[in-house]
């Protein structure tokens, strides 16, 4: 028998002062873990979602909402801008402007939002189309990844929309129009995961019962929904000549320079649009979501300063209960450095087992919860990521435990044989 | 074996109690009697080597103990010495079989189920071996502590008031038992006791 053998009957001789110490330090551990599962994940989410997208272009309204439904597809479009109003950014000779992309939103299908667009929305997220074809038709529908999965849709399948971005039980708001499924993406872990990709003329299509004869082509063509569906597509370069509205479009400068900074200021300033920096306002998102996750921190912090008051206590309390039983052992000639590693063992292997079983509850927890809130859809938060924090976790309660462990250890170690004996 | 001469110890700030000359030999058994406080605890202590005397000089087996370091001791004494005390001190959390092979094991470096449960079984305990030493009766817990101070056949064994808590027919049983396993490990055997009843059993007598 070695000193971990014995440190292991010890705990299991006390299983309820010992299961308190473990259920104490798995709280903490799951507290932390949890925290660092989900921060992570949602920075992760909102910096893959970026798509160096350096500027977009909405109606007015809260420049945060604004990045949120555009970039992000989690809250409501700020409004419609007409076309005619941005036809300066859409030229390709704009001297700031690399590139755009036009977003029409607002629709939904089975609560899957349908993102209006031109074709180079694959190029702008890197997506690769898995299964079909691009969009070549109004009405046609891309699917992401998560979408075909889950409402089990095929290529040539037919859906209906229905007006606002979460699903509604009410079949009166559903449009008439039938999407066709042409084409579904590779998966990218982005939030295109979980869109629907038409063209932005499929928008005008459903939403205007009267639209302008050059709004698509200039092909003559009745007003029915069947003909409409066949019509020619907007490519960007037609984009600029249309009298319609979108919800916003997205901007790629060629470089971050004064001039581009003064360039957002002078269309808020002069104009009916808005424009919004994402970088700068996710930094302002994570300002107020990091002071939460601070408190959130420093709760989890003190309860692992707890538990590892606890498990000293309990030491201690062992350390003194085994006095006679340690004198005992330093009698029969026991080193005093077993006794040592008896006692700090005990500590470590309550710590170890709570930790093991705070890192299945933190990431089972967080899963549970990716799925119940939902965060998993929009956030992209599930249990099955590691990050190296839950290694520096460990540590840090590595470091914490070695501390509470080694007083009562040195006492052990210490203990007067010839007076406890007598006593 | 054991020779112990002018020992005299003192506590801090109490007076100084003299110790008496003792010279135990092989297979000797000898009985160290006196009333509570004279010190009995206190050399039995010195002779195992745990107190330190202010004065004097203990020498077990040719070896002058306090002349070793600290570790140096521990090692003396687990390996030459068995110590039975007046209260039976086990590690709660084993069970009877798993204490005597853990202080087997400390003693002789190797742990010996074979060894230990054959002891058991010669000291009636055979049916105690897989019990947590808490359900055992004190009768056996002492039986108990017998074997785990003779199973690594020490050369001397102290006994602290081994006898003082039983009625007459145990206290002869427990003696003789323990002069029994001192004979067959041709150990020299030490009791302290304040007991006068072992008067009649040892040849070998020291009051203090």
């Amino acid at each position: 028998m070695n000193a971990l053998t014995l440190a292991i009957k010890n705990i299991l001789y006390r299983p309820l002062r010992s299961s308190f110490n473990i259920i104490l330090i798995a709280f903490s551990v799951t507290l932390i873990i949890s925290s660092i599962l989900i921060n992570e994940q949602l920075k992760n989410h909102f910096e893959k979602n970026l798509a160096k997208i350096d500027l977009i272009l909405t109606a007015k309204g809260s420049p945060l909402q604004a990045i949120l439904c555009n970039l992000y597809h989690v809250d409501a479009p700020t409004g419609n801008i007409p076309v005619k109003a941005l036809k300066a950014f859409l030229n390709p000779r704009h001297p700031l402007i690399k590139s755009s992309l036009p977003l029409s939103l607002g629709d939904n299908a089975n609560g899957f939002r349908i993102v209006g667009t031109t074709i180079e929305y694959l190029d702008w997220y890197n997506l690769s189309i898995e299964e079909g074809k691009q969009f070549t038709s109004n009405m046609d529908a891309v699917l992401g990844h998560e979408v075909a999965k889950q409402l089990k849709l095929k290529i040539g399948d037919k859906f209906l929309s229905g007006h606002g971005l979460v699903e509604e039980e009410d079949n009166d708001h559903l449009h008439h129009n039938e999407f066709t499924v042409v084409g579904i993406l590779s998966s990218s872990g982005q939030v295109s995961d979980r869109l629907i990709y038409t063209p932005i003329s499929s928008y005008w299509l459903i939403h205007n019962h009267h639209p302008n004869e050059e709004a698509v082509n200039n092909e003559a063509h009745d007003h029915t929904s069947e003909s409409h569906s066949d019509a020619q597509i907007v490519y960007k370069d037609s984009l600029a000549n249309v009298d319609q509205s979108i919800s916003s479009l997205l901007l790629r400068f060629n470089g971050r320079n004064i001039q581009t900074l003064n360039f957002g200021r002078n269309i808020n300033e002069n104009t009916d649009l808005m424009s919004a920096y994402p970088a700068i306002e996710m930094n302002r998102l994570y300002e107020i979501t990091g002071s939460i996750s601070d408190v959130l921190f420093y709760i989890a912090l003190l309860v692992t300063l707890l538990s590892a008051l606890s498990i000293f206590i309990s030491l201690i309390q062992s350390a003194h209960e085994r006095k006679k039983e340690i004198s005992m052992m330093r009698l029969t000639g026991v080193s005093r450095s077993f006794i040592f590693n008896n006692i700090l063992f005990e500590g470590l292997l309550i710590l170890l087992i709570g930790f093991l079983l705070g890192i299945i509850s933190a990431h089972l927890l967080v899963e549970l919860l990716g799925h119940a809130g939902s965060l998993k859809n929009k956030y992209g938060i599930h249990g099955f990521a590691f990050y190296r924090s839950e290694l520096y976790t460990f540590a840090l309660l590595l470091i914490l435990v070695i501390f509470a462990s080694l007083y009562p250890s040195y006492k052990a170690y210490k203990v007067n044989v010839h007076e406890s004996l007598q006593s | 074996m054991l020779l112990a001469q002018n020992l005299r110890h003192s506590y801090a700030n109490q007076f100084e109690i003299v110790l008496p000359d003792i010279d135990c030999k092989n297979k000797e058994g000898i009985v160290i009697l006196g009333k509570s406080g004279t010190g009995k605890s206190t050399l039995l202590h010195i002779l195992s080597g745990l107190l330190r005397p202010t004065h004097g000089k203990v020498s077990i087996d040719g070896t002058d103990i306090f002349s070793l370091t600290e570790a140096e001791r521990d090692i003396f004494r687990k390996k030459n010495i068995g110590i039975v005390l007046q209260k039976h001190i086990f590690i709660e959390s084993l069970t009877a079989l798993e204490n005597l092979n853990f202080f087997l094991k400390t003693a002789s470096g190797f742990s010996d189920n074979k060894k230990c449960l054959n002891w058991m079984e010669s000291l009636g305990l055979g049916n105690k071996s897989s019990s947590l030493v808490n359900n055992l009766s004190q009768g056996e817990l002492q039986r108990l502590s017998i074997i785990r101070a003779m199973i690594h056949q020490p050369k001397l064994v102290l006994a602290d008031e081994p006898s003082s808590a039983l009625d007459d027919d145990n206290a002869n049983i427990v003696i003789q038992l323990l002069q029994e396993q001192a004979a067959i490990s041709s150990a020299a055997l030490v009791i302290v006791t304040h007991d006068s009843r072992l008067k009649t059993m040892f040849q070998k007598q020291i009051t203090i």
